[in-house]
Formats: structure tokens, sequence, C-alpha cells
């Protein structure tokens, strides 16, 4: 029997497996360039002996290997980044091929060939964990060449065994994401339950030195077995037998759910309990917010009205974690600003650090993770998705024509559409903003309100600054234009420009086109108010808005 | 044609038995109590309005669904215990349509033709022709029409034993109409099995040997279509000098008013059983011409589901 979907599903995940391979070689051999640099750095080794390894451990460092080139990947790579890649892209494709099929109706299709359930399920499954492998050996491989060439002496046994624990914590995600779709038939959830679970696990290993109370639950957390002991160093260990055991039950559970579903329904496969069938009856009723589904201004925030609570909360969460750490690094903040001395200034500039020095104030340390890294990938995620989601695709699926039969102009929907974006948007930055107020109230940070309202503001700005870009991309090349992916080039490498502009005096004239520049500048955005530079982002969110508005105007719809 | 053979030898007239089957969403009923018999060879009808449940009936068949209780076999194979062997015999058409939009139409086709472990080239390309179809478009540039052909062929391609069809001529222009109502005729002469659900009449009756009408999830009677034509005797037309009150005639037992036009002045009736009650009324008004036509499925389907007697006059 050929394995006819397991090939089709390894082949539509081809243009993925080549993007994030991409990614993953240039983050390991960047890592590869940087590790002699920051070996080499005075007074380093001494600062690290004395560090609280606490403090460390939030920054995902070890500090007992930290030295060695194994040690220094393990931190960087193999704890934060590759496991984000494989997990969003094994995560993503399951939700995908499976539940999202169900409801378009594709696999209404599929099933009514004579192909059972179970070949259905593990061919796709099996597409998608063996792209994710196919990742994983890239990344490996890339590493092996890099390893005589940056001297890094890691052995080829701990290379291949980080990248097989890496593949296993990416299998048992993925099979928490078939466990929730197989359960509830809706993508978006299952990708979302899998997702937060991650991000648990993660959590609670990386922050149990920091959080006590973390402690008795990090020997459960799929991140400790993942990486303890470090696979790079020590090779293969029982963490990676209960990897694969718990995966393989976890398959075993969904593969069992998904035979006994009703196909492309919500209904989960449970009997109808009494709560259950209560809630079935509620989402009957009149839409509660009906109030909003006047005009295409209110059906854009209508219809981001449930990610905005997410990302909203979610920042806002993040936000107040951050609050929560600082008096507990306060305590060593000496240790904490010597060993920042202590390391080259590439590293932070990959995090978007062109500052290191200010990490040790709360505005620095706060604003390091929520408005300097973590939060502007979220925000211009969520405005390119907004923009997206109410223009592109509603493009492409027909339902702009729809929209725009109705007598409104086209000007006036879509600038509605844009402005629904903004101020979905500005629910999000106003979530974590009141996070931030209350953070600052609750640990006395002693930022002030107007600080904080400004960095937010600023924040919001950048989101839309790259939402304007994609409306742009979009209004000029039509509804199959690259629009999104375009943005997220343009937004990565402004990014690494910024960073990178600061650490090197070559880079340092260019460093001024980027928008990233234009909010961090060099200092913390928590610790400076509403800069001029805002101003640049609002100008070319403005900007970008109003080439879109124009130029939609006169190109044909959904060609 | 001779080129199927019954597996399990003559004793198996049966295409689709079902005893019971029934469907609950929740609370709410997709089909309840459905006991349907469609023999081989047979193309069979089954209308209803939307949300009858016609196509949870399908989903059913395929064991896309599973069935609150009831049972059902094709072939004499039970739906869920035996669905593989079944879906290796039968061709599905899907009224809601999803295809992979970047897959080419040739490309979507030989991964089916893969998926059942066939080659389904020469059929292929002779259906293609007869449609006049180009399966070298990307399936989001095929229009709403072209798309349907695609998944005609899909069903058609591996010559099964039996097709189920939902909604199939959905989006076909008239000409299209034709060739798939002639491509009907084509199958049952060869004496396969036609499970054809629709609410587009006129197709139907084109084709259909017997009818099953399901409402509100429950089948509410099985017949040959000469069968209905005698239960539904006729369809009246008159026309009278002055508006009359149709509720007059809604009230004669067997009579359904249709419409009521011009006025007030010309009533369309569908009549079960005799004409003699509403001749006798029509006579005590001034009536100017009456018009009778054969019974024909919309007559049919009028009668079970029932029009609303209470007909604006102005209306």
């Amino acid at each position: 029997m050929m394995p006819v979907i397991f090939g089709k599903t390894l082949g539509d995940r081809r243009r993925a497996v080549v993007g994030y391979g991409l990614g993953l070689v240039a983050l390991a051999l960047w890592l590869g360039v940087l590790f002699p640099v920051m070996r080499e750095s005075d007074g380093f080794v001494e600062f690290m002996d004395n560090l609280p390894s606490g403090m460390l451990s939030a920054f995902g460092i070890d500090s007992a290997t930290f030295l060695s080139a194994a040690g220094f990947l393990s931190s960087y790579l193999y704890s934060l980044f590759a496991p984000l890649f494989i997990l969003f892209f094994v995560i993503g494709g399951m939700a995908a091929e499976i539940p999202a099929e169900e409801r378009d109706g594709h696999m209404d299709m599929l099933l009514s060939s004579p192909v059972s359930r179970t070949r259905v399920f593990l061919e796709k499954a099996g597409g998608v964990v063996g792209a994710a492998l196919v990742l994983v050996v890239v990344l490996s491989a890339a590493l092996l060449v890099a390893n005589p060439i940056f001297e890094l002496s890691l052995t080829v046994a701990g290379v291949l065994s980080s990248g097989l624990s890496l593949w296993l914590l990416g299998v048992l995600f993925g099979a928490v994401t078939l466990v929730t779709g197989a359960f509830t038939g809706r993508g978006v959830v299952a990708g979302g339950v899998a997702g937060a679970l991650a991000f648990l696990a993660w959590f609670s290993h990386g922050f149990s030195d920091l959080y006590p109370v973390l402690r008795s639950i990090d020997a459960a957390s799929p991140f400790t077995w993942y990486q303890e002991p470090l696979p790079l160093v020590e090779g293969v260990g029982t963490g990676q037998v209960w990897l694969a055991v718990t995966a393989a039950v976890l398959v075993a559970v969904a593969l069992l759910l998904f035979r006994r579903r009703d196909i492309a329904t919500e209904r989960a496969v449970l009997p109808a309990t009494r709560i259950i069938r209560r809630s079935r009856r509620r989402r009957r009723r009149s839409p509660r917010a009906a109030w909003l589904l006047k005009g295409s201004f209110r059906k854009t925030i209508w219809d981001r009205r449930r990610p905005v609570w997410g990302w909203g909360g979610g920042l806002g969460l993040l936000t107040l974690v951050m609050f929560s750490a600082w008096p507990s690094l306060a305590e060593d903040a000496e240790a904490l600003a010597g060993l920042i001395n202590s390391l080259p200034r590439e590293v932070f500039a990959m995090f978007g650090m062109s500052n290191p020095e200010a990490i040790v104030t709360p505005a620095g340390f706060i604003s390091s993770r929520t408005y300097q890294a973590i939060g502007p990938i979220l925000i211009i995620m969520f405005v390119v998705r907004g923009v997206s989601l109410a223009m592109i695709k509603e493009e492409t699926s027909g339902a702009l024509d729809l929209v725009l039969s109705a007598p409104a102009s086209r000007r006036t929907v879509v600038a509605g559409k844009a402005l629904g974006v903004v101020f979905s948007t500005g629910l999000v930055v106003a979530l974590l903003t009141l996070a931030a107020l209350l953070g600052d109230s609750a640990w006395e940070t002693g930022l002030g309100t107007g600080k904080i309202l400004a960095a937010g503001a600023g924040l919001g700005l950048l989101g839309l600054f790259f939402g304007g870009l994609t409306m742009m991309i979009w209004a000029i090349g039509g509804s199959s234009s690259p629009a999104v992916r375009i943005t997220a080039v343009v937004a990565m490498a402004t990014f690494l420009l910024n960073g990178l502009g600061s650490a090197g005096d070559a880079m340092e004239p260019v460093r001024v086109i980027s928008p990233f520049y234009w909010y961090f500048g060099d200092a913390p955005p928590l610790a400076k108010g509403f800069e001029p530079t805002y101003y640049l982002l609002l100008a070319g969110a403005l900007a970008t808005g109003w080439v879109a508005l124009g130029r939609l105007e006169r190109r044909d719809i959904a060609t | 044609m001779g080129r199927r053979v019954n597996k399990k030898g003559a004793i198996m007239s049966r295409a689709i038995e079902t005893a019971g089957l029934t469907k609950y969403y929740g609370e709410t009923a997709g089909i309840v109590d459905l006991d349907l018999v469609v023999d081989v060879g047979e193309v069979f009808g089954f209308i209803g309005p939307n949300g009858a449940g016609k196509t949870t009936t399908i989903r059913l068949l395929l064991n896309l669904l599973r069935p609150s209780r009831g049972s059902g076999s094709i072939f004499g194979l039970d739906i869920e215990r035996e669905s593989l062997e079944i879906r290796h015999r039968i061709g599905y058409l899907p009224g809601d349509l999803a295809l992979p939009s970047s897959m080419t139409g040739r490309e979507f086709l030989l991964y089916f033709s893969r998926l059942r472990g066939i080659d389904t080239a020469a059929v292929t390309v002779r259906l293609a022709e007869r449609f006049d179809l180009d399966l070298d478009w990307r399936i989001k540039e095929y229009s709403k029409g072209n798309r349907q052909k695609i998944g005609v062929v899909n069903a058609f391609m591996h010559e099964p034993e039996m097709l189920i069809l939902d909604e199939p001529t959905s989006g076909l222009d008239p000409l299209m109409q034709q060739e798939f109502a002639e491509l009907l005729v084509e199958v049952r002469q060869e004496g396969r099995t036609v499970f054809l659900s629709s609410h587009y009449l006129p197709e139907v009756e084109r084709v259909a040997d017997r009818v099953g009408i399901v409402r509100q999830g429950r089948l509410i009677d099985v017949d040959t279509l000469s069968g209905f034509r005698s239960k539904v005797q006729s369809h009246l037309s008159i026309k009278f000098g002055s508006p009359v009150d149709p509720v007059r005639f809604a009230a004669i037992e067997g009579v359904t008013v249709i419409d009521l036009r011009d006025g007030g002045t010309l009533l369309e009736l569908s009549i079960a059983g005799s004409q003699k009650a509403v001749i006798g009324a029509a006579a005590t008004r001034d009536v100017l011409t009456v018009t009778s036509d054969e019974a024909d499925l919309d007559d049919v389907f009028l009668s079970y589901y029932g029009s609303d007697p209470r007909l604006d006059p102005e209306g």
C-alpha cells in the first residue's frame, strides 16, 4: 500500500520546511560565529562563578556549562529558538492537517475514498513529524558543518542526541494538538491549547529556580525531559524515553478519539452530559455583542474580539511575570551588571537589546522581554494577522465581493476595516498597559504612569507600521501577493539591522532606517516618554494606509 | 454491461438498507428512524427542503457520522464495521464540495485514484472531454461550475457500483446538466445504482425510478413517480372574473392552495382526490377559465410540505 497521504502531507509542507530550515541554519551559524567572540571576552569567566543560578536560569543560562560551546548552544539554540521553531511548525502542521481539514470539508472527500480513518490519521500525523524530522536533520547537519569551522568541539553523538530530543519534543506537542483536535474538531482550539501547554511547560522548567512553587511540577515538564541532562553533552537519557512514551500514548489516545468522531462536527466524542448540553444550548442565543455588527469598522472589531482577549491577556500576563521577577533579581543587581558587562554586545543585539546595561534597572529588565522582544513579535503578528483576515483572506474567499456589492464606497469599507484593526490593536495595548500599571504599583518599581503609557503607545504604533506595510503590499499586489511573508521578512531584517547596528560600527549609519530603532532607540521604552521618533512610526502607518486605500480604488478585486 | 460481478450472488439485491437509522446533533434531530430500501440498479431520488436531513443521511452512509441508533448496510455490508469495503465500491460527490485549492484538477484526481489504488487515467480523460473540462488549471482558478465538474469526475472515474450524489448539478450550466442526466441514464442502463439527493426537482424527475421525500428529519413517503402522480392527481388553474377568497378552497379536503395571483382572480390549486368539490365551489363564483395539468414533482413536493393557505389576496 503506497503511503499516498503521507507523501502529500510531506509535499504540502515543503515550503514551510525550506523557510523554517533556512531560519534554523542561519540561527545555528550565527550562534557559531558568536561563541568564539564571547569565549574570548575578558572578565566573563570570573563572573560566571559568582552568579546566583536562579537569576541566570530566567535567561536560559546554565552556569555550569555555559562556558563550553555545548552549554552555550544548549542555552540559546536548544532551550529557546529551536523548540520555538519546531513547536510552531509541528503544532501548526497538525492543526492544519486534521482538525482544520475536517472543518473545511476536505476530510469528507478523503474519508469517502476507501482508506481507513487510522490510515488517514497516521499518514497525516506521520507526514508532519516526518517534515519536522527533515528540519531537525538540516539543523544538525548545519551544526556539524559549523563544528570544525568555529572550533565548537561538539560531539557527533551530542548533536544527534539533541536533534532526537528536539524532534521528540515536537512530536509530543504535536500529539497534544492531535488529542485536542480529535476532541474538539477545531484547529484553532487544538493549536491554542497545545501552544499554551508548551508555554507552560517551558515556563515551569525555565523559571523553577526563580519561583520555588514551580519546582514541584518542574519534573513533569516535557522541557525538563527534553533538556536534562543536556543531550548535547550527555547524549540520550531517560528524558528522551519519557518524551517518546508520552508522545506514543497521546497519539494512541488521539487515534482512538478520531476513530470515534463524527467528522466535521464540533461535538466531542463524549456522551452528552448535562454541562455539555447546556453549553450547546447557550450557543444558539443571539450574539451578545450584536451592536458591533454594524459597518465594516465594527465588524472587524467583532471578528477580533476573542483574539484581543487572548493576545492582550497573554501580553499582560507576561508583563506581570516580569514585574514579579524583578524584586528577586534586584537583590543581585550588581552581579547581573557584571555579567552584562562581561558579555559581548552581539549576544544582546541578537535579542534586540542595544542597551544591555539598562537591564539592571526595572525599566530595562521589564522592557527587555515585554517591550523589546516578545511584545513587538506578538503585536506585529496580531496586527498583520488582523489585516490578513479582514482584508486579504476576505478577498480570496469572495467575502469582500459580497461586502463591496453593498451600497458603500470601497474606500469607506476598507478604511473601516483598517480602523477596526487599529482599534483592536489599541485594545490589546490597553490590556498590556493595564497589567503594567498594576505591576508597577504592586511591586513598587516606580516607573510612572506616563512612561508606561508612552511605551504602550510606541508598541502599538510599531505594530501598526507593519500592518500598514502588509496592507499596502496587498493593495498593490493583489490577493495572491505574499504580503504577509514580505512583511515578516522586512520585520526580521530590520529587527536584526537595529541589533547589529548597535553592536558594530559598520552598521551604525544604516540602523536609523529600522523602525525598531525608532521604537527602541538606545534606551528601554519604559525608561523614556513619548519619543519624537514614534511619530515616524505613526507617519509610516498613515502613509502606507493612504497609499493602500488609493491603490485599492483602482484595482480589480479578487483577480 | 456485465462488467460488475455481484460478489454475494443473486440473493443480494439491496443496494442500501437502513433500519431505524437515527442521528441527533445534541438535541437537534438530523435524521430520525430512517427505514430506507434502495434496490441494486435503481436511481433513487432523495428530496427534501434545506436542513431536512439529506446530507446527514449520506454522511451516515459513508461512516463520516456515527448513528445515534439504528443501523444500515450497503450491498449487505454494515455501514460502520465494513465501511472500508463499501467505499471501494461507491463514488461520492459531496453537496458542499471542498477541493484543495493549490492542486491542479489533474493532480487532485491522480491523488484520489492513488488512494483507491487503481489507474483511472483513461476514464478521467474521457469524462473530462465529455464535460469540456481542462484538467491542468489550479483548482482555485476554476469557476464554480468547473470545480463541480472535478467533483463529478472524481465520483465517476473508478466506475463504481453505486454513486452517492448530493446536489450533483449545482453550479452546472443547462448544457452540462443535460450531459450529466445522460450520464446517469447510462449508469442505470449498466445496472449500477444511484442515490441522488437533490432539491432541484426537474433533475430528479428526469432520471429517478423512485423518490423518497424527507422532511424535518423524517422520511415521509417513498414511491415511484407515477405513484406520486396518482396521489397528487391534478394541478388546477382557475381564472375568475372577480377576486375570490382562497380560504374557501383551502378548506376543502385534499386541496392545497399553491398560488393566488392577478389581484386575487387567478387561483392555482393542487388537488388530491376528486376535483368535484372544487369545481362545485368554483361554480358558485364568476369562473372564466379552468386549466388542468398533469402533476409534476413540484406538486408532490408542495403537497407534502403544504403551502400556506392564508395567501395574501393582493400577492
